[in-house]
């Protein structure tokens, strides 16, 4: 048996000496690795040995099938790689070019799908609005000084360029009874010089919850939830007193810097916090405008510069770069 | 409103700590937005102890002066005397960005040079130099005057903290000092009447007004500490007249103004101006007034603009020997209302519109008595009051509906607690009802008490509370989804979404044609004095501004609103450009070019993508395209498809503007077709047809011809060129016939293409080159 196994061998080492093309090799794949070739009829011979010796010979036999196998393989891939039909399958393929959602949509998508899921339904308002629904119906008179919060464009007397969302409000609330539970996404205008922080042209979102028994605690939930949701599970929030004619009591939102934790850097001013927009409980005034009777509701209101959350989220520095759309700035959203 | 943070501590009678002093004023609804140092770091004060006229150098006088050693200065300064209190620059120190060096002149050493007032920045040109009434030698300049100034951002319902004493009691709250008093004036009215004669003509515009009557007036410049304590406030010194009102001013939030009697003529009286009359102010502006301005007036006329501005005519000048000091109450409204119709906003106007203290009126005045009497040798004489005292104010509120809309379970003992901190007093068990002290103008019903509550309790102590309802329907409006669906279509097909501007230049619409489109009233400036009625000129904007960057292969899209003339005002548009090569960064391939006919298929994608059939194209005419077709439904625009000039952006780029919401109102229903059981018969045909027969024509009139069984038409070759003869274009169309109910027979089809060929031939005289049977198939 060895000395079979020892002529195979050497059978094998002289053919493959000789071989010149494919074809030859695939002859000697035949030959020899083939169901009827002779290294298979050898596994039939050893099929009548003692136990012991089957088991030598078998490993034997077995040892030699791959190293031929191997061995023809390897001087396969040799002659493949000379012929000229193939391809490079290392060259960089064909990368259908990829479009980016701008990064304000990409805000205000994360922002409708946060409200969304907590129950809010999207409504949408004109931007050329009325003074009434700008201004009067959300308790700022005809010069009253608060006006000057929201320095408007105008068109013509009493129709102007809304200077924040809240116009949309009041038109859901003239036409719909409680519970409101909506937000309101849009564009607005201010009489404000385009530099690095004012753009006379920004966007906004606001959410307005009206229903009996809507407290000051419920909102500051949402707010939690919704700056957890935002800018990452660490993050906290500061609600601070401050003044708008249509909330009382009136909030300013401001949470953790998301660059430094708190610690106090370049990016908040050394304060440790970033100030994200106003909120409140909706003020009887805008209610009883509205006919909704502030003795059986009541709600709270929230709103936000999405340039300003799109900014602190990419750390961006000048609200200009969301309007030059230099698509070295769009494609890395 | 800036703020001398010494003043403060003088005021409250503490240090303040400027970091603890932010976060008390953020929790109080107050905002520091700047801090500033306005002092010189190394100026000292010093007094002279001899003065000696310089040995050989004629102009110079040597002084020994005392700081926290003796110093030896050689000055020019001419104003000085020994014994006299001045401030010292010392060799080392640095003034306005030069560092003072020790000098020798002509023999004599000098440490260090004497301090004017126009190195402090509070004069342009200054005679001689600063000599203090007070100080202490040896004391830093910094420590002994103002400081550091805050820039505290108030809100405009608090007219209270557009004062000092003002800002000193809220932060007394947060700091947990005692600072309310009864009197926060901190004057006694002196018991004095006068024959002076004051009559309010306008008791709703004015309804308190005093007169405080001075002889022996010495109008000159005011010391040191006031005037500077105004340039640290952001005020110009004046004269001392005029400063100590603004000082009082500055204290109390109570605006005064101060006459030169002697150039009054007659009593005051105070009514509402005739329209057109004529006023000059302090400034030296022309004013046209009308009927609604309340002014104060003389028996000549104007005086002042009530609450504004005073006139030029009474000022108080270095010849004033008597003043007529008004103290005065006008309504917020009134003044507001001047103030912006006339554009004229000052200290006054801004204190007076968001709501004075009726009750500060007299007290005030008698307070600025007092500093006139102490800095103007004043002598005082009369003192004539009219009109309305003021009430104090009372709100009603229950401390059950306070804690459900807090979310809180304050006692009645923990109400009044709270509330006694911002000096408001409660009484009743079940109502309560809350006194307001008269300075707070901000607070009327029952919820701006809930926010004080709030507010001294800390909104971050209130619980957050997990609602126990979810609340109200919710609505979906269906085109949203669809607008994201072409957004999410348009970057899967490699186009980046931009947001422009709908401010425009109205000269650059007139240049395009635009002959209707909404002017703005009171525009920035001539870029944005319009608003856009097209995205095309913001999306060629973002062509130039790539192609100035290096970049040529733009596929950019916008959906937003565009602006119309007459309501409603807006409507939505998607404007889409695109040009370039089609692969920008691809090794293998010649690098083709985007053409029309990817852009018009990126339209009818999203058209298919909506399953709205029969859009037509017809050529039209437009400014700034070379080329240019309507997009049309069923007769109705939807926008227009073009080759944009290359004259506005170098290359050839094209675009394409759809009415969105039109579009998406022509979303048909979907309803499912069973696949064809039956194989199709499909046929090519060629004609050769004159260049202005129109391709949408042909297939219109095939698929008439061949009727139901014809499933689809499609042009598949269109050939122009050499091999041709002139004026004659080759048509390409292949033809699938398919039967639902049975497989066709070649004869049918032929029949068909009989008919077709005659039809086709006959209406636009064409020729059929070559029918060809492509087979049949699935």
């Amino acid at each position: 048996m060895e000395k079979q196994l020892k002529i195979l061998k050497d059978e094998i080492q002289t053919s493959l000496a000789q071989v010149k093309d494919k074809d030859t090799l695939e002859a000697i794949r035949i030959k020899y690795l083939g169901r009827k070739g002779k290294i298979n009829s050898l596994f039939k011979e050893i099929a009548g040995l003692p136990l012991e010796q089957k088991k030598i010979f078998g490993n034997n036999i077995n040892m030699l099938k791959n190293e031929l196998s191997q061995e023809l393989n390897s001087r396969l891939n040799s002659f493949k790689t000379k012929t000229t039909t193939e391809i490079d399958l290392l060259l960089p393929g064909k990368v259908p070019h990829i479009g980016h959602l701008h990064p304000l949509s990409k805000t205000f998508n994360e922002l409708i799908t946060f409200f969304t899921n907590f129950g809010f339904s999207v409504a949408t308002g004109p931007e050329v609005e009325y003074d009434w629904y700008n201004f009067e119906a959300l308790n700022m008179a005809k010069d009253h000084p608060a006006r000057d919060m929201f320095s408007s464009f105008y068109i013509k007397k009493d129709l102007l360029l809304r200077s924040h969302t809240s116009p949309t409000q009041i038109r859901v609330m003239e036409k719909q009874k409680p519970p409101i539970k909506i937000i309101c996404p849009g564009r607005c205008y201010r009489y404000d010089a385009f530099d690095a922080s004012h753009a006379p042209v920004f966007h906004q979102i606001e959410a307005l919850y009206v229903d009996e028994g809507v407290c000051f605690g419920e909102l500051k939930w949402l707010l939690g939830e919704f700056v957890k949701f935002l800018f990452g599970p660490k993050t906290k929030y500061e609600l601070r007193p401050s003044f708008f004619p249509f909330t009382e009591p009136s909030g300013e939102l401001a949470i953790s810097c998301t660059i430094c934790d708190g610690a106090g850097c370049a990016v908040c001013g050394k304060t440790g916090w970033l100030e994200l927009g106003g909120c409140g409980m909706v003020h009887p005034q805008v209610l009883k405008n509205v006919k909704i009777s502030p003795k059986k509701y009541s709600g709270y209101a929230l709103g936000m510069g999405v340039e300003r959350i799109a900014m602190i989220k990419y750390v961006i520095d000048d609200i200009r770069v969301f309007f030059n759309n230099d698509i070295r700035f769009l494609e890395q959203f | 409103m800036l703020i001398s943070v010494k003043w403060l501590e003088q005021l409250l009678g503490i240090k303040l700590e400027i970091d603890k002093l932010k976060k008390i004023s953020l929790n109080l609804g107050l905002e520091v937005e700047e801090e500033k140092n306005l002092a010189p770091e190394y100026i000292i004060i010093g007094k002279i102890k001899t003065l000696a006229p310089h040995p050989n150098l004629k102009n110079l006088s040597i002084l020994q002066v005392k700081t926290n050693n003796i110093v030896q200065i050689v000055t020019a300064a001419k104003n000085v005397a020994q014994g006299d209190l001045i401030l010292v620059g010392p060799p080392g120190g640095k003034l306005n960005e030069q560092t003072i060096t020790e000098k020798n002149f002509n023999g004599v050493k000098s440490q260090g040079i004497l301090i004017s007032e126009q190195e402090l920045g509070l004069a342009e040109k200054s005679p001689g130099v600063i000599v203090l009434e007070k100080g202490k030698p040896g004391t830093l300049f910094k420590d002994y005057f103002d400081n550091l100034v805050i820039d505290m951002s108030t809100t405009p319902n608090r007219p209270d903290w557009l004062s000092v004493k003002g800002i000193a009691r809220e932060l007394s709250i947060g700091l947990g000092i005692n600072y309310q008093s009864n009197n926060p004036y901190g004057v006694k009215q002196p018991n004095r009447t006068g024959s002076f004669k004051i009559e309010i003509n306008d008791l709703q515009g004015c309804p308190r007004y005093t007169a405080r009557i001075f002889d022996n007036i010495e109008a000159k410049e005011s010391p040191f500490w006031i005037k500077w304590r105004l340039h640290c406030m952001g005020i110009n010194p004046f004269n001392n007249i005029v400063d100590i009102t603004n000082i009082a001013m500055l204290l109390t939030g109570q605006p005064l103004h101060p006459f030169d009697l002697d150039l009054i003529k007659g009593g005051i009286i105070i009514r509402n101006a005739r329209n057109g009359e004529e006023f000059i102010t302090l400034e030296g502006t022309t004013l046209k007034l009308s009927k609604d301005d309340l002014i104060i007036a003389d028996n000549n006329g104007p005086v002042a603009l009530a609450g504004i501005i005073g006139a030029k005519r009474a000022q108080i000048l270095s010849s004033t020997k008597k003043v007529l000091l008004e103290s005065a109450y006008f309504d917020p409204q009134r003044i507001a209302h001047t103030s912006r119709r006339l554009g004229l906003t000052t200290e006054a106007s801004m204190r007076f519109e968001r709501g004075a203290d009726i009750r500060a009126v007299d007290q005030t005045s008698a307070l600025t008595g007092g500093l006139l009497k102490t800095y103007a040798h004043a002598r005082e004489r009369e003192f004539i009051s009219t009109g309305k005292k003021g009430k104090t104010e009372t709100i009603k509120f229950s401390p059950s509906r306070l804690n459900k809309i807090l979310s809180l379970n304050l006692t009645r003992n923990q109400i009044k607690t709270l509330l006694k901190k911002i000096d408001i007093r409660i009484a009743g068990a079940k109502t309560l009802l809350a006194k307001i002290p008269h300075y707070r103008r901000d607070l009327h019903i029952e919820e701006d008490i809930y926010e004080e509550i709030a507010r001294v309790y800390g909104y971050m102590n209130v619980p957050e509370i997990m609602p126990k309802r979810w609340g109200g329907r919710v609505t979906i409006n269906k085109n949203h989804v669809y607008e994201e669906t072409i957004k999410n279509y348009l970057v899967g097909q490699g186009f980046n979404e931009t947001y422009n501007l709908s401010l425009i230049a109205s000269r650059r619409l007139s240049d395009f044609g635009f002959d209707r489109f909404v002017k703005i009233k009171n525009p920035l400036n001539e870029r944005f004095n319009a608003l856009r009625p097209t995205l095309f000129l913001g999306l060629l904007d973002c062509i130039n501004y790539n192609l100035s960057k290096g970049n040529r292969s733009l596929k950019l899209f916008e959906i937003g609103n565009i602006l119309l003339f007459e309501a409603p005002y807006q409507e939505k548009r998607l404007g889409i450009i695109m040009g370039g090569e089609q692969y920008p960064n691809f090794w293998g391939q010649r690098n083709e070019l985007i053409d029309y006919f990817d852009i018009k298929g990126i339209i009818e994608s999203i058209f298919k993508i909506f399953h709205i059939q029969q859009i037509e194209f017809a050529e039209i005419v437009k400014k700034g395209f070379s080329q240019v077709a309507a997009i049309q439904f069923s007769g109705k625009e939807l926008g227009y498809i073009g080759c944009i000039e290359q004259s506005l952006c170098k290359e050839s780029y094209h675009y394409v503007e759809l009415a969105l919401e039109q579009v998406l109102s022509f979303i048909g229903e979907t309803f499912y077709i069973p696949s064809a059981k039956y194989p199709a018969n499909t046929r090519d045909l060629s004609f050769l047809a004159d260049e202005s027969i129109r391709v949408p024509d042909v297939i219109k009139l095939i698929s008439k011809v061949g009727g139901p069984i014809l499933e689809k038409v499609i042009l598949f070759d269109y050939y122009k060129g050499h091999n041709l003869p002139p004026g004659k274009k080759n048509l390409g169309f292949r033809l699938n016939f398919r039967a639902p109910d049975r497989t066709l027979t070649d004869r049918e089809v032929d029949n068909f293409i009989k008919k077709i060929e005659d039809e086709v031939s006959g209406k636009f005289n064409a020729k059929l080159r070559k029918e060809s049977r492509v087979g049949r198939n699935k």
